[in-house]
């Protein structure tokens, strides 16, 4: 070959090298949400410094919603991350604990979530986690275990090359295909907070697990991820790393296998918190109706429930944890970040009146008030108090008959006006986005509305709508109504659409 | 392991690695090596029938070969008269067709028995019975079905009578002989090499050369884009329309038929483009199977154009030694005289042509539909050859010019036609399930429903029917264009970045729109069950 030759191989097998792997990142399925996977890991590596965590908390996406590193840190002061990952299952949780080893060698508690022992095997149980692992020996030792242990009907062609597994997602691509997330909002730490309040289709006694013991029951153990299940318990054995057991409260969760792992956790020695069943909930102190983003997951709210017990039992153990806090140099990444995200998520998880008057003068939002119906007459003065604390003159208690328009911006009123008729405002908030709203009480269908960037922002209940957007991104928070439900006040949460 | 198998590629590619390292005088070896390594890998079980195959036949073509040695030097004796050397050669002649017909015989047989024991299953099991044994004993599921039989036993056997019929000399070194049996490229789905060509060819200086290995990748990749983005596609739609042809619309039916022509096209034109792609880039060539068959006016002329390695064995060794064989021979004397010039010639035409197409349709698979295919071409072609004087005289009379366009195509549409009847004869699996298609076909005649979501029921979204028709449709483009001369050295005279743009784009559309991976049946080479 000439060198114009081998020049030209080369340019062009770069070039294919570099479109392949744009291609496959676009085909690779997202499961839920974007690359999310990908940035659990991608923080690890990228922002945690080397040997300065000291606890670890492994599992499934109970763990990625139900825990709070942040939390962990600002009131406990240790320094922790939450490998998981939505589905993961104990084989790739324990290759992932090896790649996180590899520069942690100070871990000292590893708290791990059973919720997945008894799943059945199911592509999203490999797939999400391993897809994101950074290549390595671990990465290979999981794909060739799950191929030739597991009962993957797929080759590892196409796990090393999963181009061959996705590349017939040509005709199902979506937006979310081609975005890549950064990390910013998104993960803190591992795990994702979410102000989405489920509410719940199933009876609370239904829900949680009855606690009447049963000896031995039938449980059908997936053999191979217990098989890995033990395997995590002896690699934490051999590093001197205590092993903490839970179960957060999800809806596919048998009371069978709560016996069997409390049954392993006592002869085996290992402590397992189980919030399970109706005890675990009041242990918690949760909120069937308030604390869940869905059957299966908590809420920022259940979390910081779950985190808050958690740690208090923890701290309680007698290992000596590192206190961060008072560590000089050292911070954790993202921290504005987060607690911006985590005021945002907290009044997307209200659920009361109270609850959400509490943010109306928080400087990370902008809010508009609008009226369709006529609620003057249940308003109590201790909502009256709050909107004075807020800066608003307004008293809504003399605005019967009357529309009223009021917006707040970064916790300071800057509009308020009542008036017997409808109310137009337009403004601009923050970042140059117009909106616009109209007041009345006495509306029709088109009468009364509320457009940020000119799109609609319906509000399915009339009362006093409230429409919360943040400063830092932009985007709509929280629209709720405050109603009249029956001669009382009811809140009710219109989602963010 | 097929073409299309990650793992082939795989081997492919580190089979080009070992052959290119090794020094020039040894690449032979080290391609018998890669031959044998990839047919191993296929199954160690299919290794001792090749092995018999090409022991026999080599042995038996050495024999000849020391014969012919012995005869010429004999003949060179000049004291020998005419009669001498007349009676010379009929002596060497008997011992070679001694030495010939047992090895032709054993080779045909094992042929025999491990394609058609399944078509006897049956009465094999009836006679079991009969004679007292167990019933269905016997399964034909057990008899072993070696890679690539049919391929490399026509391969032999041509080998075996080019030396009998001294076309070629015989090739001393077995190893040699067993690398043109065994190459890798061709024993899967042909095409069917004759020693003449593909021996010498292998004998060559292997030598690397840069623009034929480029060339060579390119023509793989072209057929990895029939193969897989339109064959493997579209054979989806036909299958759901023949597998609900009793609820099917007509017109969906007949463009299954025309898809059908285009599937199997695309699908073995797609085969053989890979295999000579990969031959390529060893420096060997393989012959052309296909030259735009749908070109054809005739139907003779269409199977001069298609599967030619194939045609042009049965016609160098079944067609040929039929015609001009002692039977015929006495036909053709026996009616001279009595009968007319067209009645003379038909009986003469056919024997040959009704033995050549059975065996053809045999050749393609066993069965009542692989018979009657055999027959249905048999019947065509003897037909065109018999009234090929009729048709021109009426074409005359109705004062059709047949210089035309519109009469060329009108030609090539009616050999295509009569190409999709042949398929349909076979396609289906039954010749029951055929006619009812035929039937069902002539019966749901519902031409407003083609255009309603009812064609996105047949296996295929609108999406891939998109594809499909893109891909079909440059298919075509491309298919016009090599008419006029090589795509490849078309594409070299064009600027650097419009090259690279189509062969990534040609890439691509391979690994995106290809049919492969899960949730796909791996559609098997259509020729490669032969």
């Amino acid at each position: 070959m000439t060198k114009k030759q081998v020049i030209k191989t080369i340019a062009f097998l770069l070039i294919f090298a570099v479109l392949f792997t744009t291609v496959s990142s676009v085909m690779r399925a997202k499961w839920a949400e974007a690359n999310s996977e990908d940035l659990v890991v991608d923080e690890f590596n990228n922002l945690i410094q080397e040997d300065t965590l000291e606890m670890l908390f492994l599992g499934s996406s109970q763990m990625t919603y139900g825990i709070n590193p942040y939390q962990v840190y600002e009131d406990y002061g240790i320094s922790s991350y939450s490998i998981s990952s939505g589905n993961m299952c104990p084989l790739i949780q324990y290759y992932w604990l090896l790649d996180a080893f590899k520069t942690q060698s100070k871990v000292k508690t590893v708290v791990m979530d059973t919720s997945m022992l008894f799943e059945p095997e199911g592509e999203t149980r490999y797939r999400r986690a391993l897809n994101s692992m950074n290549w390595s020996i671990n990465k290979l030792k999981a794909i060739w275990a799950h191929c030739n242990d597991g009962i993957a009907e797929d080759g590892m062609e196409l796990y090393l090359f999963d181009f061959l597994r996705y590349h017939s997602r040509w005709d199902e691509l979506t937006e979310m295909d081609f975005k890549y997330w950064t990390s910013e909002f998104n993960f803190f730490r591992g795990t994702r907070m979410t102000g989405y309040v489920w509410q719940p289709t199933i009876p609370y006694e239904t829900f949680v697990i009855d606690n009447d013991p049963e000896d031995d029951p039938e449980v059908e153990l997936n053999t191979l991820q217990f098989d890995y299940f033990e395997r995590i318990l002896t690699l934490c054995e051999e590093r001197g790393i205590n092993v903490i057991l839970v179960k957060t409260p999800k809806e596919s969760w048998a009371k069978e296998g709560s016996i069997f792992v409390e049954k392993y956790a006592k002869e085996n020695n290992y402590p397992f918190l189980d919030f399970s069943d109706d005890e675990g909930f009041r242990t918690l102190g949760l909120d069937y109706y308030g604390d869940f983003k869905d059957k299966d997951h908590l809420n920022v709210r259940g979390a910081t429930k779950f985190t808050t017990y958690l740690m208090d039992y923890i701290m309680e153990t007698g290992v000596e944890y590192t206190d961060y806090r008072e560590v000089e140099g050292f911070s954790l990444e993202k921290s504005e970040l987060y607690k911006i995200d985590r005021v945002e998520k907290m009044l997307r998880s209200c659920i009361s009146i109270d609850e959400f008057l509490t943010y109306l003068d928080d400087e990370e939002f902008e809010i508009v008030i609008q009226s369709t119906d006529d609620i003057s007459k249940l308003w109590p003065a201790e909502y009256q108090k709050a909107f004075a604390d807020a800066g608003i003159k307004l008293d809504i208690s003399k605005m019967s008959g009357k529309n009223y328009v009021i917006v707040m911006s970064k916790g300071k009123c800057v509009y308020e006006k009542a008036s017997a008729e409808p109310i137009y405002y337009s403004g601009m908030f923050k970042g140059n986005d117009a909106f616009e709203t109209v007041s009345n009480i006495n509306e029709t269908e088109d009468d009364a509305y509320m457009k940020v960037k000119n799109v609609d922002r319906p509000f399915e209940i009339n009362g006093m709508n409230i429409l919360v957007r943040s400063v830092y991104t932009g985007k709509i928070i929280a629209k709720c109504t405050i109603y009249n439900d029956g001669g009382k006040l009811a809140y009710a949460d219109m989602g963010m659409g | 392991m097929t073409f299309i198998d990650l793992e082939f590629l795989i081997f492919l590619l580190c089979g080009i690695i070992v052959f290119y390292i090794c020094p020039v005088k040894y690449r032979w070896i080290a391609l018998l090596g890669i031959s044998t390594v990839f047919y191993a890998i296929a199954g160690l079980e299919y290794l001792p029938f090749i092995f018999v195959t090409s022991l026999s036949v080599w042995l038996a073509g050495k024999k000849m070969g020391a014969y012919y040695d012995k005869q010429n030097l004999e003949l060179e004796n000049k004291e020998l008269t005419r009669d001498d050397k007349k009676a010379l050669k009929e002596k060497y002649k008997s011992k070679c067709k001694k030495v010939i017909a047992g090895v032709l015989v054993l080779n045909i047989a094992i042929l025999c028995v491990v394609k058609f024991t399944k078509f006897f299953e049956n009465p094999i099991n009836d006679l079991i019975a009969f004679m007292g044994g167990k019933e269905d004993s016997f399964s034909a599921a057990s008899i072993i079905v070696p890679l690539g039989i049919s391929y490399y036993t026509f391969s032999s056997l041509s080998y075996l009578l080019d030396v009998y019929w001294k076309r070629v000399g015989y090739e001393k070194n077995y190893f040699r002989f067993l690398l043109y049996l065994i190459y890798f490229p061709h024993i899967l789905q042909g095409p069917i090499e004759r020693y003449g060509k593909l021996g010498v060819r292998l004998k060559q200086e292997l030598r690397f050369d840069y623009d034929r290995v480029v060339s060579g990748i390119q023509l793989m990749l072209w057929g990895y884009f029939k193969k897989l983005v339109i064959a493997d596609r579209i054979t989806q739609f036909i299958d759901a329309a023949y597998g609900d042809y009793w609820n099917a619309n007509s017109l969906i039916l007949i463009l299954s038929m025309f898809l059908d022509v285009i599937y199997i096209y695309a699908d073995f034109s797609g085969c053989m483009d890979m295999a000579r792609g990969m031959s390529q880039i060893f420096g060997i060539e393989l012959d052309l199977n296909f030259d735009h068959p749908f070109s054809s006016r005739s139907v003779t002329e269409f199977w001069r154009r298609w599967h030619m390695t194939l045609g042009g064995w049965f016609k160098d060794y079944v067609y040929y030694p039929i015609s001009t064989s002692r039977l015929v021979k006495n036909i053709s004397k026996s009616t001279r005289g009595k009968v007319s010039p067209k009645i003379a010639k038909a009986l003469v035409t056919v024997i040959p042509v009704s033995v050549t197409w059975v065996l053809t349709g045999v050749w393609h698979g066993t069965g009542l539909t692989y018979i009657a295919w055999g027959v249905y071409y048999a019947t065509m072609i003897f037909l065109s050859v018999t009234f090929e004087d009729d048709m021109k005289k009426l074409t005359q009379k109705l004062k059709i010019n047949t210089t035309t366009n519109s009469w060329r195509l009108f030609q090539m549409a009616r050999t295509t036609v009569i190409f999709a009847g042949g398929r349909l004869l076979t396609r289906p699996g039954t010749l029951h399930k055929s006619a009812a298609i035929v039937y069902y076909t002539l019966k749901n005649f519902r031409p407003w429903e083609l255009f309603s979501s009812e064609i996105s029921q047949y296996g295929l979204t609108t999406p891939e029917l998109v594809i499909a028709v893109i891909a079909i449709a440059i298919f075509g483009y491309v298919s016009h264009l090599q008419m006029k001369g090589s795509v490849r050295e078309m594409l070299k005279q064009e600027n650097l970045v419009t090259r690279w743009v189509l062969y990534l784009a040609l890439i691509f559309a391979v690994l995106i729109y290809g049919v492969y991976g899960p949730g796909f049946d791996l559609a098997a080479f259509v020729y490669m069950a032969y």
